[in-house]
């Protein structure tokens, strides 16, 4: 009895519209940010030697990362059941296949927002994410 | 209208979508297509090299949730995330545009480089809505 009342506390703490939803919003804010402080994020990623071209990069990246935050929003609030489940697994496991492919990427050039403190926050709400839609899955 | 709605079908929209961006992104990230020469000319950096190919990376998530979105979600579910896909794609659209500024880069002054993405977010947005009533 006890042991069932763990997993359906898991399952409460994990259920994908809320993770969705506070995903996508603060997805949503730190792309925001991103873009409107281009130099910032460029500075941060690359010193003070940034150019043009990585303030471009930024932003144009965030207004990317703004669009997965809008979809993960829009079906954290508006859409239920498997369907909410399919959508948080392949948002989730979409960042993490996007995330070896950047760190891939990267190589030596040493990218500010790839190191381990940066990356580990994004990290951590896409391993919910996926954790949180598996458990759901069989849901109507 | 009917046929109309019967061309354009969220499932297959997000289905074919995906599977364009999915090619052309890996194309991008394996630089067997190279966007950074595309971009700013033969005179790119390591850094251009490196965003082009990690932007492709983020538009992959994008294009696996099209693919996922077409074949494991149906019905209103599916026209939303159509909507919802299509839309965001028009705002990045115009966010990119507004960062490019006068840097003349290369994916924004060339209307053969935009215009493709452009129709297929129009199709996207207009399958959705024209199947939002569906159970």
């Amino acid at each position: 009895m006890d042991k069932e009342m763990g997993k359906l506390d898991v399952k409460s703490i994990f259920h994908p519209k809320w993770w969705l939803i506070v995903v996508g919003a603060i997805f949503t804010i730190i792309a925001l940010l991103t873009f409107m402080n281009g130099e910032e994020s460029a500075k941060t990623a690359w010193g003070d030697d940034y150019t043009a071209n990585d303030v471009f990069y930024e932003k144009a990246w965030s207004s990317n990362v703004l669009w997965v935050a809008i979809i993960a929003l829009a079906s954290g609030f508006l859409i239920e059941g498997r369907a909410l489940s399919i959508i948080a697994m392949a948002v989730s496991g979409g960042f993490i296949l996007s995330f070896i492919l950047q760190n891939l990427a990267n190589g030596d050039l040493g990218y500010g927002y790839l190191e381990p403190a940066n990356a580990a926050p994004g990290m951590v709400a896409a391993a919910g994410l996926l954790l949180s839609g598996y458990l759901h899955l069989e849901d109507e | 209208m009917d046929a109309i709605k019967q061309y354009m079908q969220p499932k297959w929209w997000l289905t074919g979508v995906g599977g364009l961006f999915t090619i052309f992104m890996l194309l991008t990230y394996a630089e067997i297509m190279n966007a950074a020469e595309t971009g700013w000319g033969a005179d790119y950096t390591a850094n251009d090299a490196f965003y082009e190919k990690a932007w492709a990376a983020t538009y992959l998530v994008i294009a696996i949730i099209c693919v996922v979105s077409g074949q494991f979600v149906e019905g209103r579910s599916q026209a939303i995330l159509a909507m919802t896909i299509g839309g965001g794609n028009i705002l990045n659209f115009i966010l990119v545009f507004l960062a490019a500024g006068d840097l003349e880069y290369g994916f924004t002054e060339n209307p053969a480089n935009w215009a493709p993405p452009m129709i297929m977010a129009t199709g996207l947005l207009l399958s959705g809505y024209l199947h939002l009533e569906e159970e």
